[in-house]
């Protein structure tokens, strides 16, 4: 109890409500304290002691569409500079726009090669097969929100021009590689290999 | 740094939370994003409502949808358990539409409060079952009484004496002893608790206070007079208290008997 005996009403019952174990002898307290409160403090007491306890119910399995549904909706209401906004995540892919020497520059930064970032940037390789602490570099190079860096790698692969007559169907995540396929052949050095391997996240 | 309440006293100090809850906050603060997910999201040591409401609200935590999205889920699943207990199918008719405007005025207000300069869901931090209890009452108004056949809607009580009418004996602090303690078990059962909070909160506002208290342990009388009892409390006889206790406790039984055959 951190309130003066001339305290206001609602901070005297705010403060009856924040106590850890509200019982008959915080009730006496309080009541001796601010007689002139009484009759709110003991409705107060009554409430909060028949209150039910929900943290004691466990937690039975929702639908997973159901709470899916309702991460739509509380993220539909969020101000598009929120940080969990849909927009936050619609960002555009920022290694799509960089230009060819800020491309040569930041591969040479990231220890990589050219052909490995094109990759990155087409969005080739599976985002949850990438080390963290890689992606923060290249967030960190762009000065980009982690979060929205990976958002967009996720996006459906990037393919040439020349090969999309060539496919069958759509391109999907199934056609994306892993990050280790991903190392071993897009002709890095062994020591840029070794150092990429080092970032893994186990 | 754990968020501080914005609200403030009228002497400009922040409003506190529960002392566990701000020592869960702590025990939280500074850890990586992924390892606050699979903190809060953890059902064998289940974190406090209001902690994962603290998470929820402040986007100064600034955690992207890909953090958020799990805490929302697991908040959420929670949530629906809990109303399902409270507000159940077995004595509410439409119980599935008033869960569902429940939670959807939550997950509104909760929306709202992230880039709302006002603070109008700091009680969920410090209080949350009060905040939803009430929530919960005022939805439950808007809806009208539970059904038409409830047992305590139509609970005649089986005396109307006056406060001043006849003697009561002290067989009402046995019948409030019994009343208080029932069954263990069962008392500590949410949705009968629940059940029994609704009873509670329908008996005239006298009976209300009289019965709040004793199951508080509050004495009615005591010899010592710095014992504070509900005689003092309510500024009236020990023996208006029995008598108010003796009516409401006949009317609790109906409810509490009904709960028995289900």
């Amino acid at each position: 109890m951190n309130t003066t005996p001339q305290a206001s009403k609602e901070d005297v019952l705010h403060a009856f409500s924040a106590e850890s174990n509200p019982n008959a002898d915080t009730l006496t307290s309080y009541l001796k304290r601010y007689p002139q409160y009484r009759e709110a403090l003991i409705d107060l007491s009554i409430e909060l002691f028949t209150a039910p306890k929900f943290d004691e119910v466990a937690a039975e399995k929702v639908p997973n569409d159901k709470s899916k549904q309702a991460w739509s909706k509380f993220q539909s209401l969020l101000s598009p500079t929120d940080p969990a906004s849909i927009a936050s995540l619609s960002m555009d892919n920022p290694l799509s726009n960089l230009s060819d020497e800020r491309f040569r520059e930041l591969a040479s930064e990231l220890n990589v090669n050219r052909l490995f970032l094109s990759r990155l940037r087409d969005c080739s390789i599976q985002v949850a097969t990438i080390p963290q602490r890689f992606l923060s570099a290249v967030a960190q190079a762009l000065t980009v929100p982690l979060e929205g860096l990976t958002s967009a790698l996720e996006a459906p692969p990037v393919v040439a021009s020349g090969l999309r007559h060539k496919a069958s169907g759509k391109p999907g995540a199934g056609d994306k590689i892993t990050f280790e396929e991903a190392l071993t052949s897009s002709a890095l050095s062994e020591a840029q290999q070794a150092a990429l391997r080092e970032m893994k996240d186990e | 740094m754990v968020i501080p309440l914005k609200k403030t006293t009228q002497e400009g100090k922040p409003y506190q939370r529960r002392t566990e809850i701000e020592q869960a906050l702590s025990a939280l603060d500074g850890l990586a994003p992924d390892q606050l997910v699979e903190r809060l999201t953890c059902t064998q040591q289940a974190v406090p409502f209001e902690v994962l409401i603290y998470f929820l609200r402040h986007t100064e935590l600034e955690l992207g949808a890909k953090h958020l999205e799990p805490i929302f889920c697991t908040f959420y699943g929670r949530l629906e358990a809990a109303l399902r207990k409270v507000v159940s199918d077995a004595w509410i008719d439409q119980a599935a539409t008033i869960r569902e405007e429940l939670s959807e005025r939550i997950v509104e207000m909760i929306a709202k409060d992230r880039y709302s300069q006002e603070e109008k869901m700091y009680y969920w931090e410090v209080n949350f079952n009060h905040a939803l209890s009430n929530l919960c009452t005022d939805v439950l108004r808007k809806h009208g009484p539970a059904r038409e056949t409830d047992s305590l809607i139509n609970a005649r009580p089986l005396t109307e004496e006056s406060d001043s009418g006849e003697e009561v004996s002290h067989e009402v602090d046995i019948a409030a002893a019994e009343f208080i303690n029932p069954n263990p078990s069962k008392i500590d059962d949410i949705a009968f608790r629940s059940r029994l909070m609704d009873a509670i909160n329908e008996l005239p506002e006298d009976e209300r206070r009289a019965v709040g208290l004793r199951w508080q342990g509050m004495p009615i009388e005591s010899q010592d007079p710095e014992v504070e009892t509900i005689a003092k409390a309510l500024e009236c006889t020990e023996r208006t208290v029995r008598n108010r206790l003796k009516r409401a406790i006949e009317k609790l039984r109906v409810v509490l008997q009904a709960e028995e055959l289900q």
